[in-house]
């Protein structure tokens, strides 16, 4: 599955796109495109075909037979979330924090890594940082070549191909 | 046992002569720092009893230095003494020898209990000593506020009360099951420990256990570890404290971490109950609405 994180401008420059993930604007249009996620610390949207699907503090749905979930605020700080997302059968997390700093930044970072290595999920961590927004990416430690759990991480746009098989 | 107790116990009063008693669990209920020491050992089984006495008077020698309110030791520190018996020596590993192997394992279990109750009432401290003594039996040895425990994986209740404190222990496998600590934290406990081999040196990996648990649930995690070959297999460590990120110095979610995988040492931190208590009040507990489906109901 092919996903684009980043700034909704930056889609015009992809036209190979399964699923965007953006920190809160207005979604861009294309066609090729899905799914397109955006969200914010208080709440997310889902669009599918250019229509809002559902807007809620978290979310569960489906695209093209692979189930995910999105979810912000506090519960994207717990374990139970990401469990019960597994429990559902989602193959995928995205999940929205707004914070200050480098502390509650790393904080917010290092229990995004901890969720995808004990639930196996590949989680996708949008984090507004004193205005700045931050993607990372993580997955289970063994998965990926640098056997860090690290996929992405960084504040500029990023492409990605990931496959999920039955066992992620 | 009682060759082991001539071996050891005698010189042991000998050591702890001069030693002065610290009866440090009174203060337990101040709300200040509680220190910690989580030993790093390398897993060579000593060779004469000379060694082994060494390494006893050292430890508390140690240990009355820096007066800490919690000791750890690693898995396998019963297994340094199997060195001592004859019985590990190749040429004796016969049936007859085997069979009188598995006695002295017997009797080494009762002398190592004895000399973790001894060192932990000279000392006054809590002392957490895992070990194993076959591969069918694992114990820790526990001794807090005068009384010493031993219990095993099966058993469901390994806490203990250590004045304000309260402290559970985790096979290394149950460093991975969030609601394992979950539901210990729940009803109270603030230190978790564990004592995990790493077979590489990959800090990632050493990450997934109690460090990761100490980001996710906001508790203290305490490592304790051997290095070197055990049973055939390398292991690298490595002992340390954990804390949630944003109460550690450079937000690395570890307070204290040895560095080097290969040596031994200690690890030793003050850490602040009050602070993580303030930061886990500080977040609402919004994932009390899972429980229905994270304890097995319908979610």
């Amino acid at each position: 599955m092919k996903f684009y994180i980043g700034s909704q401008i930056g889609l015009l420059e992809f036209d190979d796109v399964d699923i965007a993930i953006s920190w809160e604007e207005e979604p861009v249009l294309r066609k090729w495109i899905k799914v397109n996620i955006t969200g914010d610390e208080k709440s997310i949207n889902v669009y599918k075909g250019g229509e809002v699907l559902e807007t809620s503090a978290y979310i569960f749905s489906e695209i093209d037979g692979i189930k995910f979930a999105a979810v912000t605020g506090y519960d994207s700080l717990y374990p139970e979330f990401y469990h019960y997302a597994r429990s559902k059968n989602a193959s995928f997390v995205v999940s929205y924090n707004k914070t200050d700093g480098m502390a509650g930044f790393m904080n917010i970072k290092f229990r995004a890594w901890s969720f995808a290595q004990e639930t196996k999920l590949v989680i996708f961590s949008i984090i507004q940082v004193s205005g700045k927004v931050y993607y990372g990416v993580y997955g289970p430690l063994y998965k990926y070549k640098e056997k860090n759990g690290i996929i992405i991480e960084g504040s500029s746009r990023d492409f990605l191909e990931v496959s999920f098989d039955e066992a992620s | 046992m009682k060759l082991l107790e001539g071996l050891f116990l005698k010189n042991l009063d000998i050591i702890l002569k001069g030693i002065e008693k610290k009866n440090l669990s009174s203060n337990l209920r101040s709300m200040d720092s509680f220190r910690v020491m989580s030993y790093q050992l390398d897993f060579i089984p000593f060779a004469t009893p000379s060694e082994a006495i060494y390494f006893i008077n050292a430890r508390i020698k140690e240990i009355s230095r820096y007066s800490p309110k919690l000791v750890v030791f690693p898995r396998y520190t019963a297994n340094l003494f199997l060195g001592l018996l004859p019985f590990s020596k190749k040429k004796l590993q016969t049936e007859k020898g085997l069979e009188l192997s598995a006695k002295f394992y017997k009797m080494l279990r009762g002398f190592y209990i004895e000399l973790i109750e001894v060192i932990g009432k000279m000392t006054g401290i809590t002392l957490i000593a895992g070990s194993v003594f076959s591969p069918s039996e694992e114990i820790v040895v526990l001794f807090s506020e005068g009384k010493v425990n031993c219990f095993t994986k099966k058993d469901n209740i390994r806490v203990v009360q250590d004045g304000y404190n309260s402290i559970a222990f985790l096979f290394p496998n149950e460093t991975q099951d969030y609601k394992k600590a979950r539901s210990l934290q729940e009803s109270g406990v603030n230190i978790f420990i564990t004592s995990e081999n790493w077979k590489e040196k990959n800090e990632w990996l050493m990450k997934t256990g109690i460090w990761a648990r100490s980001q996710t649930l906001g508790i203290f995690g305490i490592n304790s570890a051997m290095v070197g070959n055990i049973f055939g297999e390398e292991f690298y460590g490595a002992s340390f404290v954990s804390a949630p990120a944003i109460l550690t110095k450079n937000y690395s979610g570890f307070v204290v971490k040895l560095n080097d995988y290969a040596e031994k040492g200690v690890a030793i931190a003050d850490i602040k109950m009050n602070v993580i208590e303030e930061y886990l009040s500080s977040l609402p507990k919004t994932y009390k609405k899972y429980w229905s489906f994270t304890w097995g109901g319908n979610s």
